[in-house]
């Protein structure tokens, strides 16, 4: 037997097992039981006694007595191992396995067989048949148990192999959905724009080339349709956005919102500068635990959302804060918007509702929105601005997880 | 100054057209030679059955290459053109697509540019000055490399 700590890997047994003491008291039993076995074959007089037992049964044949007596040690020694498994592995599984008292009882009944063997090997140089029997008794009522006991379990583990089949194909048919899912967005990329690019094209050229013969309602015809062109490439544009941020791979880690606000503001500045917006953090925002990609969506929805639905006269302006409770935090964009009414509240986060016709917009963005910060096991929200008017959008995320003290310089911002 | 031959691998009638048309206006120095999908441009490359005169049908100096088309997409023109140890056209991906996808796997077999077919004319013709100005005045072709 090898040193403890060798054969066996400590912390993936249970503890009992890992237990040195538990390995020194095999090696002994073992070492002991296999003592005594050799100790009965070799000092024996094999055979040399009138009267053992079985004397007249092995025929006085010394080698068809080893035969018995090897076979039935062999096979009671497996018959231990087999239900030691059995036990460790219901154990380990600790009832991951269905069924697992079946197994249990399979072990009992098989250690159970082992030890009627070793009675057999017993037996012939000591006639303790009644021990013997004895044994056959326990053994037979572990056997004839576990034989009653998975007769009804056939139908049971029948079902769960049909379940298993059924889960299988289900998860197919997901697999399949996701196929035909890609191959529609690649559709709606590649091919409805086309007529798209001819209609406005057409009735450009339309323009350019015969507008002089055209009457200026005529005119003003071709340029609604350009119109109508562009506000359906908005859309086709949006839609793929909307179908492609809940397959995109997400990758979540700490991210520095103040990181994101700055991308942000970069890449709106034209749009920030043109409606001449206020944006302001006045605190700095804590980290989160996200995606930086699709916060940055988040972002730029909330805060295009925020400057766009307000009154034209006035300057929009948003103040962007955070609060940290426990585990999660809750970012807030206020703005001096429009506001929106309370029954709508929940309305605008679905695919294509639009609050105002009169602004640009395909519907879409918030739905956009809502996917980005479900992805990230978020949730958003909003709420009346106070003192108002405006509205105030909520963005639950989870915190981003304690860290030892960041190194002083300035390392490797992403 | 001779004109650079420019074989556009174009299903849509309307874009060949539209496309051909922003060319011509904006006078540039391009022969256009159009196939209709990704295997007539793999023949027309490779010289085969009626393309095999090449007094008649140059070998291009840029291939204008669609992603959608019928009986074999811009991607296995692209995945054929790898295989072609010879063929050093640069090939511009000029697709309806903006998905981050299409255009990451374009590059990854091989393409030397991609852009998007724009919808307003005026962007067309914005391309077609880009086009103009980087393939045909900055931009060394591969069989053109001065010794």
């Amino acid at each position: 037997m090898s040193p403890p700590g060798s054969s066996l890997r400590p912390g993936r047994l249970p503890g009992f097992f890992a237990h040195p003491a538990f390995r020194y008291g095999l090696c002994i039993l073992g070492a002991v039981l296999v003592g005594m076995l050799i100790f009965e074959l070799v000092d024996m007089p094999l055979l040399g006694r009138i009267g053992m037992p079985h004397e007249t049964c092995y025929l006085r044949e010394p080698r068809l007595v080893w035969l018995h007596v090897i076979t039935d040690f062999l096979i009671g020694a497996a018959y231990t191992s087999i239900s030691v498994t059995l036990g460790v592995l219901v154990w380990r599984a600790s009832r991951g396995i269905p069924f697992h008292w079946v197994f249990l009882a399979f072990g009992l009944f098989i250690v159970a067989c082992g030890l009627t063997h070793f009675m057999e090997v017993v037996v012939i140089w000591h006639p303790v048949y009644w021990l013997s029997g004895y044994v056959k008794v326990v053994t037979a009522a572990a056997s004839v148990a576990t034989a009653i006991v998975i007769i009804p379990l056939v139908p049971r583990v029948l079902r769960l192999v049909a379940d298993a089949r059924e889960g299988n194909r289900r998860r197919l048919e997901v697999e399949q959905l996701n196929q035909d899912l890609e191959r529609f967005n690649y559709s709606v990329a590649h091919d409805l724009r086309a007529p798209l690019r001819g209609l406005s094209a057409f009735s450009q050229i339309l323009i350019e080339d015969h507008g002089k013969e055209l009457s200026p309602e005529a005119r003003a015809h071709l340029d609604r349709m350009q119109a109508s062109v562009a506000r359906m490439d908005a859309l086709i544009t949006d839609l793929l956005k909307y179908a492609t941020i809940g397959r995109q791979e997400l990758r979540l880690e700490t991210v520095a919102l103040d990181e994101v606000l700055r991308t942000v503001r970069s890449l709106m500045e034209v749009e920030l500068l043109e409606r001449k917006a206020e944006i302001a953090a006045p605190e700095p925002l804590p980290p989160v635990l996200g995606d930086a990609l699709l916060l940055q969506v988040v972002f730029q929805n909330l805060l295009g959302n925020a400057i766009k639905f307000v009154p034209p006269e006035s300057t929009p302006r948003v103040e962007i804060t955070a609060e940290r409770h426990d585990d999660t935090v809750t970012i807030m964009f206020t703005d001096n918007g429009t506001g929106i009414p309370p029954m709508a509240r929940e309305r605008i986060f679905r695919l294509f509702e639009r609050l105002h016709s009169k602004h640009p917009g395909t519907g879409i963005g918030l739905a956009i929105t809502q996917r980005a910060v479900e992805r990230m096991q978020g949730r958003i929200g909003v709420e009346a601005a106070e003192p108002g008017p405006g509205s105030r959008f909520w963005v639950l995320l989870r915190a981003a997880p304690a860290q030892a003290p960041a190194p002083k310089s300035n390392g490797s911002p992403r | 100054m001779t004109k650079k031959v420019l074989l556009l691998a174009e299903d849509d009638d309307n874009d060949a057209l539209l496309l051909q048309r922003a060319l011509h206006r904006a006078d540039a120095p391009f022969r256009v030679v159009r196939v209709n999908n990704g295997e007539e441009a793999v023949a027309y490359l490779s010289g085969q059955g009626s393309f095999s005169d090449r007094q008649t049908h140059p070998l291009p100096d840029l291939l204008l290459l669609d992603l959608k088309m019928p009986r074999m997409d811009g991607f296995e023109v692209l995945r054929w053109r790898l295989a072609q140890s010879m063929l050093i056209i640069p090939v511009i991906v000029f697709s309806s697509s903006t998905i981050e996808r299409d255009i990451r796997q374009a590059y990854e077999l091989g393409a030397s540019s991609y852009a998007a077919k724009p919808i307003r004319s005026e962007a067309l013709d914005h391309f077609v000055h880009a086009l103009v100005a980087w393939w045909a005045g900055v931009n060394f072709s591969g069989s053109r490399i001065p010794t």
